[in-house]
C-alpha cells in the first residue's frame, strides 16, 4: 500500500519556514495546519471575539510569510515570535476599541436540545463562558499571562519571552491573574453546576 | 474554599485546552493564500561555483603536484609531460597508429612537412 506522503510531520517550525523561504511548496500548509489553531485561539481568548480574532491570526501569519526569508535560525522559535505578534495586535486592537468588555463569544455549538449529552454540552458551554468574562475582566496583561500559561501552555520564561518581560514579572502576572479568576468565578459555583459534584 | 476555587479553576482551563476553537476552512485558505503570494521563487538548485579559470601553467603544475615542481623543467619538456598525461587527441590518434594494424598517418605538424620538403627541395 502506498502511503501518503507526510514527511514534512516531524519536521521542526524553523526548518519548515526555511523551507518555504526556498520555496517548497508543502511547507506552508504544514506551518499552517500546525499554529493557525494556536494563534486563533490565543488571540480569541484576548479579544473575546472570533471576528476579530480571525483578522489577527490571518495578519499574525502574514507577517510570518513575510520575515521567512529573513528569519534568522536559532534566535526564537517560531511559536513564541507568533504569540508575541498576536499579542501586540490584540493590544493595539484592544486600545483602539476604547472598552473593555464581554464581547459574546458567539462560537459556542449550537446543541439540540433533546441531543445526547446535550446537558452536559450545555454545562460546558456556560462555564466557558463564564471562564470568558472572568478573563475580560482582567488587566491586559494578567490575562495575557494567565492564557499563555494555563490555557496555551507555555513555560514562565516563553512567556517571558513573549510579553518581553522578566520571568518574575511572568510569575506576579499569572499569580495574580489566577487569584482574581477564582473570586470572580467563586460566587458561580451553583450556577456552573459545580454544587452537584463531588 | 480557596482550593476548591482553585481546583475549578484548573478544571476549567483544562476543559478550555480542549476546546480550543478550530479554525474555519475560510480562514485556513485564507492563509494560504497569503503564504502563496508572499513565498519566494524557488530557486533552482545550484550546482558548484565553476571553478576559476587559471593560466595552463598553474593548471599543470597542479596537475604534477603543484608549489613549483615544475620550476627546473623548461617549456619544452612540461609540454612533452602535458602531452603524455593529457593526451589530447592528435596525441592518443598518434598511439592507435602506431600500436594498431591499421595504421593511419597523421600529419601532426602539416606546416612542419611542408618545411621539411622544402628544405630537401633546396638540396
Amino acid at each position: 500500500m502506498e502511503m501518503p506522503r507526510d514527511t514534512l510531520v516531524e519536521v521542526p517550525d524553523e526548518a519548515l519556514l526555511v523551507l518555504y523561504a526556498n520555496g517548497d511548496p508543502l511547507a506552508a500548509r504544514t506551518l499552517t495546519a500546525r499554529l493557525l489553531p494556536r494563534v486563533l485561539g490565543y488571540a480569541a481568548r484576548l479579544l473575546a471575539d472570533r471576528a476579530e480574532a480571525e483578522d489577527i491570526a490571518q495578519e499574525a501569519m502574514l507577517r510570518l510569510w513575510r520575515i521567512a526569508p529573513d528569519w534568522r535560525q536559532g534566535e526564537a522559535q517560531v511559536s513564541t515570535w507568533l504569540y508575541r505578534v498576536v499579542t501586540n495586535l490584540c493590544t493595539d486592537r484592544l486600545r483602539g476599541r476604547g472598552r473593555r468588555g464581554a464581547l459574546a463569544l458567539d462560537d459556542a455549538p449550537e446543541v439540540a436540545d433533546d441531543a445526547p449529552g446535550a446537558e452536559a454540552a450545555m454545562i460546558e458551554a456556560d462555564r466557558m463562558a463564564a471562564l470568558q468574562s472572568a478573563l475580560d475582566m482582567l488587566p491586559d496583561r494578567q490575562r495575557q499571562a494567565v492564557v499563555l500559561r494555563h490555557i496555551e501552555g507555555l513555560s514562565n520564561p516563553e512567556i517571558a519571552a513573549v510579553m518581553e518581560i522578566g520571568v518574575e514579572a511572568v510569575e506576579s502576572l499569572t499569580a495574580r491573574g489566577k487569584r482574581s479568576l477564582a473570586a470572580a468565578l467563586s460566587g458561580q459555583r451553583v450556577a456552573l453546576g459545580y454544587e452537584d459534584e463531588v | 474554599m480557596a482550593g476548591q476555587d482553585d481546583l475549578d479553576l484548573d478544571a476549567l482551563f483544562a476543559t478550555a485546552r480542549r476546546a480550543a476553537p478550530a479554525p474555519s476552512d475560510g480562514l485556513f485558505d485564507r492563509v494560504l493564500a497569503d503564504a502563496r503570494t508572499h513565498q519566494p521563487q524557488a530557486r533552482p538548485l545550484r550546482t558548484a561555483a565553476p571553478a576559476p579559470r587559471r593560466g595552463m601553467w598553474s593548471m599543470l603544475s597542479a596537475l604534477f603536484g603543484g608549489g613549483g615542481v615544475l620550476a627546473g623543467m623548461g617549456s619544452a619538456m612540461v609540454a612533452g609531460l602535458a602531452l603524455g598525461l593529457l593526451q589530447p587527441a592528435p596525441v592518443s590518434a598518434l598511439t592507435t597508429a602506431i600500436f594498431d594494424d591499421s595504421a593511419v598517418a597523421v600529419d601532426l605538424m602539416p606546416a612542419y612537412s611542408t618545411m621539411i620538403e622544402e628544405a630537401a627541395a633546396d638540396e
